[in-house]
This record gives C-alpha cells, sequence and structure tokens, in this order.
C-alpha cells in the first residue's frame, strides 16, 4: 500500500503528460553498466555470487511552457562492487526520483524529487553524481520567488533519499540573494558590483539516544557576498553551525564553522585564480548516524584540484569535513598564435598550486581529552592552521597543437600527501610522488585519430613506481581502446602486477555502446570532493548509453 | 501593498526558522546514566586471612566490579598482624603464606615493619591512591570509586604480555591522553587468583571457612614495591609515548593460568593513581 501510494504522484503525472503530449517537448536518456565478474586472487579481486551486476537508470522529463515533469527509473540488480549501498542497501529497482515543476508569477514550483545548491554549498547541497553512486535528492517541496528584478529567495522542506528509501531526518531551510545594482537605478551600469546573500537550513531528526541529550533541531547559516569589478571577481561565504554531535565528530558538543574566499580574475588568455578555505567541525547529515556518502546535506567545496588523468588521480584528495585548511593557486595563460612560444596554433599553459593542513585542536580545559565524546570536544580558534601537511598539489599542464593532425597535453605533476590521514591504502606516513604525463593525439583525416597516454608516476613509498599507457584508435562510429597499467616498482617482486584493458566502443548519434575486458586495481575515486573505495575486479564490463 | 505582505510573510517564515534550533547545554547526557570515559580505579585492599571484617572488602569489589565492568582493577594487600600464617601445620586453619616480601613493604607485618602504609586495623584499603593518608574503610570506597568512573584518562596502558620457561614478560606502553605536568612513576604488581585457602569471616556460620576463593592476591612487584619514574620532563603532551619491559620469574607454587599484571601509573607528588591495567598473563 505504502508503494502504491508513493507512486500515486507518478502516475498522476503520467496521465497528465499523456494529456499534455501533444504539443510539448518529450526527452530522456538510458545508461546501463553491466559488469561480468571473475575471481583473480593475485590482485585480491573477488567475483560475487550472481557473477553479472548492474547499474541501471533511464530519465524521462516533459516540458510544455512553464510546466515541466519527469520521473528516473533506477534498477541496481546488483549494485556493481565499489559503488555505495552495495551491501544490499542500494540493491532493488523501481522510481525513487519524480518531480513536476511550474512557474507562475514569480514563482517557481517544485514538487517531488529536487537538486538544490545555496551558496558555495555549505549549508545545502543536494546533487547526484552518479559516477559515485552520490544521490541525496530531497523529496518534498521547492518554492522559488522574485519578487523584484535582482531579488531571489528559495525555500525547501523535505526529506533525504537515502537509496531506495528515506533518510530519517527532515530538511528546512531558505535561501536569499540581492543584487544590489539591480535594486538602484542608479547603479545598475556600474562596473562594481555587489551581491549579498544568505541562507539557513534546519534538520530535524528524533533524540532516542538512552546515554545523550542529543539536539533535535540542527541549524546551519551562512552569510555571502560576491563583488565585481570588471573582469576582477571576489567570492567569499562563511557558514556557522550549532552544536550536532553525530557519527562523525565522534559526539562532541563543538559548533561548527566554515569559511571560503575566492578571487579571480580572466581575460581573453589569461584566468587568475586564489582562493582559501578552512573548515572545522561541518559536516551536516541528515542522519547524525550516517557515514561515507550518505544522506550529506551540505557538501563542502573542494580546493584542490581533480586529476582526471589515471596516475595524476592515483591519491585523490578528500575534504576533511572534521577540520582543514586549504589554499589553492592557478595561472592559465595563453601563449598567442604565432608568438614566439604559441608556435602557429597556440599554446596553453595551466600553472596550479594547492596545499592542505589541518586545524590545530585544543583542550577546552586540564581534564577532558581533545575530542572526548560527550563534551565540547575542543577548542580551534577562527581560521587557525596547523602544522601538519595534509596534502600539497604542485602541477603544471601544456596544451600544444603542433600541426593540424598533432596535438599533445604534457602534465607534470609533484604531490605530497599525508597517508595517516586520507588513508588511501595499508601505507603509513607521507607518500611524495612525481607524475610525468603525455597525452598525444595524430589525426589522420577528419574522423580517424589515434590518441596516445604515457603516464609514469615515481615514488619511493606506498606501491611504488608505476607505468601507465593507452592507445585509442577512433574511426567513424567506433574506436578502440588498448591499456596497460604497471605497478613495476612495486618493492615486493611478486606484486608488481600488470593491469591491462581492452575495449570496443560503437557510437551513433545520441547512442553508446562500450565493451571492456581487463583488470582494476583497488583506488579511490573522486569527484567534487566525494570520494569512494573502488575494488580491485576482474571482468567484462558493457556500457549502454542513449539519450532523445 | 501585496508585495509588503509577501515581504512580511518571508521574514516571518525566515525568522521562525531561525527558533527552529536546540543548543544543548551541559551536561549532555541524560539523568541517572553513568558514562564511563575509560578512567580505571586501582583499589588496594589490605586485607588478611584471619580479618574476620576482611570478607567485607572483598564482597564491596565484587559489587563494584559488577557495577562497573572493566574499571576496577583490585589489588589484594594480605598484610598485618591478622595476614599472617600461624602454623606450618597444613591440615591446620591459616597455615597458608599469603605474605610475601611486597606486601610486607607495602602493608607491613604488624610486628617490626611497618611498611609504606602502615596497616594497623583491617579491612581498610585505597581507591586510587598511593598514599597512607586515603586510607578508608571498604563502605567508602564505593563512592570513592564513583567519583572517578566519568573522568578521562590522562594516561592510557596497554600490557603485552608472554610467558615461557617459567617467565613472565611485560611489554607495557603508556600513552598520554591528556597534557599534564607531572612526575609519573609505573608500578607492575604480579597478582593470583582463584587460591582456595582458609578465611575467618564473621557474616559466615562456618568461619573459618576452608575453601575460601582470594583473587587478586598480591604476589610480587615486577619493578620494585613503588616502581620506576616514567618521565624525566614534566611537561607531558598528548601522544608522549612511554615503553617499558620487565622479566620476572614465578614461583613453583604460583599457578600461571590464575596470574594477572597489574600496571599502574600514580603522580609522584599527589600520590594519585592515574590509570590501572590488568592482564592475564596466559591469554
Amino acid at each position: 500500500m505504502k508503494r502504491i501510494i508513493r507512486y500515486l504522484p507518478v502516475l498522476l503525472v503520467m496521465f497528465s503528460l499523456n494529456a499534455f503530449a501533444q504539443d510539448g517537448r518529450f526527452t530522456g536518456n538510458f545508461q546501463g553498466d553491466f559488469q561480468y565478474y571473475l575471481s583473480d586472487s593475485t590482485i585480491n579481486a573477488v567475483s560475487p555470487d550472481e557473477l553479472l551486476l548492474m547499474n541501471s537508470y533511464a530519465n524521462f522529463s516533459y516540458t510544455k511552457g512553464n510546466f515541466s515533469a519527469g520521473l528516473r527509473y533506477e534498477a541496481y540488480l546488483k549494485t556493481l562492487a565499489g559503488f555505495p549501498g552495495e551491501d544490499g542497501r542500494n540493491d532493488g529497482l523501481g522510481i525513487p526520483h519524480r518531480w513536476a515543476q511550474f512557474s507562475s508569477d514569480g514563482f517557481d514550483i517544485t514538487v517531488g524529487n529536487f537538486y538544490e545548491q545555496f551558496g558555495n554549498g555549505f549549508t545545502l547541497r543536494a546533487y547526484e553524481e552518479k559516477a559515485l553512486g552520490v544521490d541525496n535528492s530531497i523529496d518534498g517541496v521547492r518554492v522559488k520567488y522574485s519578487p523584484i528584478q535582482g531579488v531571489n529567495f528559495t525555500g525547501i522542506l523535505g526529506k533525504q533519499r537515502y537509496y531506495f528509501d528515506y533518510g530519517p531526518g527532515i530538511i528546512r531551510g531558505v535561501d536569499g540573494d540581492v543584487s544590489i545594482n539591480d535594486l538602484f537605478e542608479k547603479l545598475q551600469d556600474k562596473r562594481f558590483r555587489v551581491i549579498v546573500g544568505g541562507s539557513f537550513v534546519s534538520k530535524f531528526q528524533e533524540d532516542n539516544d538512552p546515554v545523550y541529550v542529543l539536539p533535535e533541531n540542527v541549524a546551519t547559516s551562512a552569510a555571502r557576498i560576491n563583488l565585481s569589478y570588471g573582469l576582477l571577481n571576489f567570492n567569499s561565504e562563511y557558514a556557522y553551525k550549532i552544536n550536532d554531535p553525530s557519527e562523525d565528530n565522534k559526539y562532541i558538543y563543538k559548533p561548527g564553522q566554515a569559511f571560503l574566499a575566492t578571487a579571480t580574475y580572466s581575460q581573453r588568455g589569461l584566468g587568475l585564480l586564489v582562493s582559501t578555505k578552512w573548515v572545522d567541525n561541518m559536516s551536516f547529515r541528515s542522519d547524525r548516524n550516517a557515514t561515507l556518502t550518505d544522506l550529506n546535506i551540505n557538501l563542502l567545496p573542494e580546493i584542490t584540484k581533480n586529476h582526471t588523468y589515471t596516475l595524476a588521480a592515483y591519491y585523490p584528495y578528500a575534504t576533511q569535513p572534521n577540520g582543514e585548511w586549504g589554499a589553492q593557486a592557478e595561472v592559465m595563460y595563453n601563449f598567442k598564435r604565432k608568438s614566439k612560444l604559441g608556435g602557429k596554433y597556440g599554446t596553453n599553459l595551466a600553472l596550479n598550486f594547492s596545499r592542505v593542513h589541518n586545524v590545530p585542536r585544543n583542550p577546552i580545559n586540564d581534564t577532558i581529552p581533545v575530542g572526548a565524546s560527550g563534551t565540547l570536544g575542543y577548542e580551534s580558534p577562527f581560521f587557525s592552521i596547523g602544522d601538519e601537511l595534509f596534502y600539497q598539489d604542485i602541477n603544471l599542464e601544456l596544451t600544444k597543437k603542433i600541426s593540424k593532425s598533432l596535438k599533445f597535453v604534457l602534465t607534470y605533476q609533484n604531490l605530497t600527501l599525508n597517508n595517516d590521514v586520507l588513508m588511501q591504502s595499508e601505507f603509513h606516513d607521507m607518500i611524495h610522488a612525481n607524475i610525468a604525463i603525455a597525452d598525444v593525439t595524430y589525426k589522420f583525416n577528419r574522423k580517424t585519430s589515434l590518441r596516445g597516454e604515457f603516464q609514469g608516476m615515481f615514488t619511493d613509498d606506498d606501491k611504488g613506481d608505476w607505468a601507465m599507457g593507452l592507445l585509442e584508435f577512433s574511426i567513424p562510429k567506433f574506436f578502440f581502446t588498448v591499456m596497460d597499467s604497471w605497478n613495476y616498482g612495486n618493492s615486493n617482486v611478486d606484486e608488481r602486477y600488470h593491469y591491462y584493458t581492452v575495449g570496443l566502443g560503437y557510437i551513433s548519434g545520441g547512442s553508446r555502446v562500450q565493451l571492456s575486458y581487463g583488470k582494476q586495481r583497488q583506488g579511490v575515486m573522486c569527484v567534487g570532493g566525494v570520494c569512494r573505495t573502488v575494488p580491485a575486479s576482474n571482468g567484462l564490463m558493457l556500457s549502454i548509453s542513449s539519450t532523445f | 501593498m501585496k508585495k509588503l505582505a509577501i515581504y512580511l510573510t518571508l521574514i516571518l517564515v525566515a525568522g521562525s526558522l531561525f527558533y527552529a534550533c536546540d543548543t544543548i547545554e551541559e551536561p549532555y547526557y541524560e539523568d541517572n546514566v553513568t558514562v564511563w570515559n575509560g578512567r580505571k580505579s586501582l583499589i588496594l585492599d589490605f586485607t588478611g586471612q584471619r580479618c574476620g571484617f576482611c570478607p567485607d572488602g572483598h564482597r564491596v569489589i565484587e559489587q563494584l566490579q559488577t557495577t562497573y565492568p572493566d574499571a576496577v582493577v583490585p589489588i589484594a594487600v594480605h598484610c598485618s598482624f591478622l595476614g599472617l600464617a600461624v602454623t606450618s601445620d597444613t591440615t591446620q586453619p591459616f597455615h597458608y603464606n599469603f605474605m610475601d616480601s611486597i606486601n610486607i613493604a607495602l602493608g607491613g607485618d604488624g610486628m617490626s615493619s611497618t611498611g609504606h602504609f602502615n596497616i594497623t586495623s583491617q579491612p581498610v584499603g585505597t581507591v586510587n591512591s598511593f598514599s597512607p593518608e586515603d586510607i578508608s574503610a571498604p563502605g567508602a570506597w564505593a563512592t570513592k570509586t564513583a567519583g572517578f568512573i566519568s573522568l578521562f584518562p590522562e594516561f592510557s596502558i596497554e600490557v603485552a604480555p608472554t610467558f615461557s620457561d617459567s617467565t613472565i614478560q611485560a611489554d607495557i606502553n603508556i600513552y598520554t591522553e591528556i597534557a599534564t605536568e607531572r612526575q609519573v612513576q609505573i608500578v607492575v604488581y604480579i597478582v593470583e587468583s582463584h587460591i582456595f585457602e582458609w578465611q575467618e569471616d564473621y557474616s559466615s556460620d562456618d568461619s573459618p571457612i576452608e575453601n575460601y576463593e582470594h583473587n587478586h592476591v598480591l604476589r610480587a612487584s615486577m619493578n620494585g614495591t613503588f616502581g620506576e619514574k616514567l618521565n624525566t620532563d614534566v611537561n607531558l603532551s598528548v601522544g608522549d609515548e612511554f615503553e617499558k619491559s620487565y622479566n620476572l620469574k614465578i614461583k613453583p607454587s604460583w599457578n600461571p593460568e590464575n596470574l594477572q599484571i597489574v600496571a599502574f601509573v600514580y603522580d609522584n607528588d599527589s600520590k594519585e593513581v592515574l590509570q590501572a591495567e590488568e592482564v592475564y598473563v596466559k591469554e
């Protein structure tokens, strides 16, 4: 019965869609990932009882004028290894995501599931990232209202999605921003522009704990400002969270704080970015006992570069919501065509630096150790920076087109990470690594090309040196890939494994089919500051995606 | 006017949300909840086989061990006049010698030696103290122990025992949990349980009892009566670690299955016992 009630709105939407369908617009897409697993004891790859697992979903949405509605069918039979909830919580099929939206008279109203972000995400960021298996959409009501130009309000209330169910908490939030220039006619044409904003998000969860007196209503509020002058932009936000004892902070009652400031300058051929972030005790979930990627209400923005090349992404950084200070600087410069360094087609250079430290913690008095459960925990002065290095990344990327047919990207990366904190393998202490990558593309003609990636990671720590090579040959409608990652520098000679993959892909319009066979090493994959551990696997993988 | 109404509504909604949060003030625990934060209580029970009220003390310890599992570390220091054996005839009551040199060094023998604690009446004991000034009757031990339960330990102690060729080895790691300024002493004793021998017990009609179970009986010290100094620099920071290793050959009369290592640290000035740990020699 509960199911019927839950899907009733879906059926209603479907019926109404039918009525409207004559002149509206239907869109949709499908993604299916199937993997057949083989056991391989050498790399610790195990095959599940089912042998074949699948993650798949399909979106359907309908838009007509100022009305839109949609749903997503999802099926995980069973969840692919390494995805959140693979222990069974995520297994199943159904329509966990459906929504309808319309706008009228300055109001924009959504009922059902929605994604939303307030400011930089300190107070609220409901989002999905299928590659990580993260979907923390809110099922409820969202009202956006813009009474006049430059003034926007958003109010939300709902429960958070927890796989095919709901989390135990209720989330309420309001957000608003005001463009000062738009408000006053005199300021409208000024180059100096100011936008101020604020948000407030509160969660409710019952306190049934026999030991602790827990806050049932926990609020986070934030204020932000955006200043711009011509090509220069400055953005800053400060957030404060009241006591929120949770599994993340081991049940301490200390309030949390977060701060972010980013300045950017960009003009044709030049981009500059400097940014700093300070976070203390800012994990915020709609279930105080949730862990990993479950039921996060907020998302603390990342302060390090997200790398995509295999070995550059070997040791990703994961935001530490319990406390971190970080800074990042980036310069992008384009040497013009026909200049000395630009050559015939121009040269693009990007230099990026980021560094993350701990936040020092002082005891609250002489009798309570730092971080003790059932106490205030510790004291950290605002924007205090500790001596302990978590992560440092210096990287340089050079993109150059030599001729009409030859193009390459060269990357160098110098990486230091504290594996006692980030724990990406069993290795203890600091990991220092140098990574060099060459990505070369040669075009035989407009539709036929060969791309090669040659990567090397050089380190005396953890599993030692790695080499990786990839060849990708593309012809109209088809592509072939051959790839090998080789841990040739492993101090244990018996563990100098090759992780090879061969693949074949077919592309036609908006559809794509890819079949590959090979081994995947155990690793950590991060997108947008959220990471998941990927177990080693060996098997056949089929991936199908299509849109209409 | 319509706009004003909408603004006012928005402000009211936002305002009411601001009240929707609960700031909790101390105490953070529910009423009637006792939380043990890891601080253990060392109870030195100065007892004797011929002391008829001493089993009262044993029962207080048993009760405390039931109330606070893992939080109580008892040592039965058989000492003073009532602790002495009165005969060597093993067919007679009170022939068993519970009193090794460590017992006399601590409690005295009631005759020529006073020992550190100078025990003249029994049963008495101390809870988390190595000072004779803190001696109290068993009736006070529960209250004293309760006072330590919710405190956080300044140190944690890990004892890794090994036993071979009748020799006990204790590898001990002491870890600083709270920054402090103290000169700390580390003491490591051996105790034995499940010794069935005579005991006077005035609460029983059958006193003296022939097969009374004697537990936590102090046998020896692995590093002297008062142990040894742990630190030279009195400024201890969180994470400061100390490693100690001691050996002791057991006596043939001791049953290794029932032997435990008791390690504890105390402040050399205040004599407060700051943390204690016990493990079986044969795990």
